[in-house]
């Protein structure tokens, strides 16, 4: 028990640095992946991964595999998408999910175009898949502060956020920090998207904020559980995740990302909370 | 009509003490690993 599950952590600073990264992912996006749900949004996240992906090559085209370059490049490139397709969604007749589906797509090729024309297969795998076992220092305290970020924005804006999921025309109509709680909103996914790349890749990093989200909807009926449940799914996903590929050679992003899937099957299949065996009961209850 | 939306401001912060202090012990223990992970000693 200690030589596989702790062994690793406690020998290799490496295995260290990727579960404290993993950590910070999990503490920091999953909350995101819950409200992402909620809105209905679950796609809007993997379209704003994709989205990140140009502004993460211009920074690689200009400095190399800066940690500093790739993460503003991210962060600018997802905002932009992100009130651009706003910006079609109101001005034209095109809807929010088509105009994002357009930028997102632009943004996937130009990206990958980017890498592709100065760097290697290697620089581009590294973009795409992340670098979990590599994370230096100046990556763990990006992943850090935007998880403390994330969670401290979280608890101050936890009602208008809830509200918003809710009836966001309501909360328009009582107090004017809509506009401010949504973009609020998108700057989190954005931040958490571009620290997710850093350690799982732009295609990965999407999937440890929602299918933990989507997991924890069939453990837990109130939002706070629903958190709380998403982010035990993300952590011990993490967790085995890595320490599947440590003794198994698996490569690390995908594994864990496997097994949190893994968790979502199990969750759809024996949660109590609407899964598949709980709607059997409940209607087998009701016939008798 | 100003009054009221401060006053709905300020329902829509309920609650918030608390949990910014949970969110603060959550960010403090994510230091505290962070200086678990970096400073241990290893061979790699």
């Amino acid at each position: 028990m200690w030589e596989f599950v702790f062994a690793p952590f406690v020998d290799f600073g490496f295995m260290r640095r990727a579960l404290l990264g993993c950590i910070a992912i999990s503490v920091g996006a999953t909350p995101v992946g819950v409200f992402l749900m909620l809105r209905r949004m679950s796609l809007t996240g993997d379209a704003m991964a994709h989205a990140i992906l140009p502004g993460a090559a211009v920074g690689y085209l200009v400095s190399g595999l800066s940690l500093g370059a790739m993460t503003v490049g991210g962060l600018i490139a997802g905002m932009a998408v992100a009130l651009l397709s706003g910006f079609v969604t109101r001005v034209t007749a095109l809807r929010e999910d088509a105009s994002l589906a357009a930028f997102y797509l632009i943004s996937l090729a130009l990206g990958v175009l980017i890498v592709s024309t100065r760097g290697g297969n290697v620089d581009l795998m590294h973009v795409l898949f992340g670098t979990v076992l590599a994370l230096n220092d100046a990556a763990l305290i990006l992943l850090c502060s935007i998880a403390s970020l994330s969670v401290l924005t979280f608890a101050l804006l936890f009602r208008p956020l809830v509200l918003e999921c809710a009836d966001p025309q309501f909360l328009r109509s009582v107090s004017g920090i809509s506009a401010v709680t949504h973009f609020t909103f998108l700057a989190l996914v954005v931040m958490n998207l571009v620290g997710g790349f850093h350690a799982l890749g732009t295609l990965m990093a999407v999937g440890i904020m929602i299918l933990p989200a989507a997991a924890a909807r069939f453990w837990a009926a109130s939002i706070g559980g629903l958190i709380v449940a998403a982010v035990v799914v993300a952590l011990l996903s993490s967790l085995s995740g890595l320490l599947l590929s440590y003794h198994f050679g698996l490569p690390s992003g995908p594994a864990i990302i496997l097994l949190a899937g893994l968790a979502y099957g199990v969750s759809l299949l024996l949660g109590p909370e609407g899964s598949l065996v709980a709607s059997t009961l409940s209607r087998r209850t009701l016939k008798t | 009509m100003n009054k009221r939306r401060g006053k709905n401001l300020g329902l829509l912060l309920l609650g918030a003490g608390p949990r910014l202090g949970s969110a603060a012990l959550v960010a403090a223990a994510l230091w505290a690993g962070f200086y678990w992970a970096t400073s241990s000693s290893g061979p790699l």
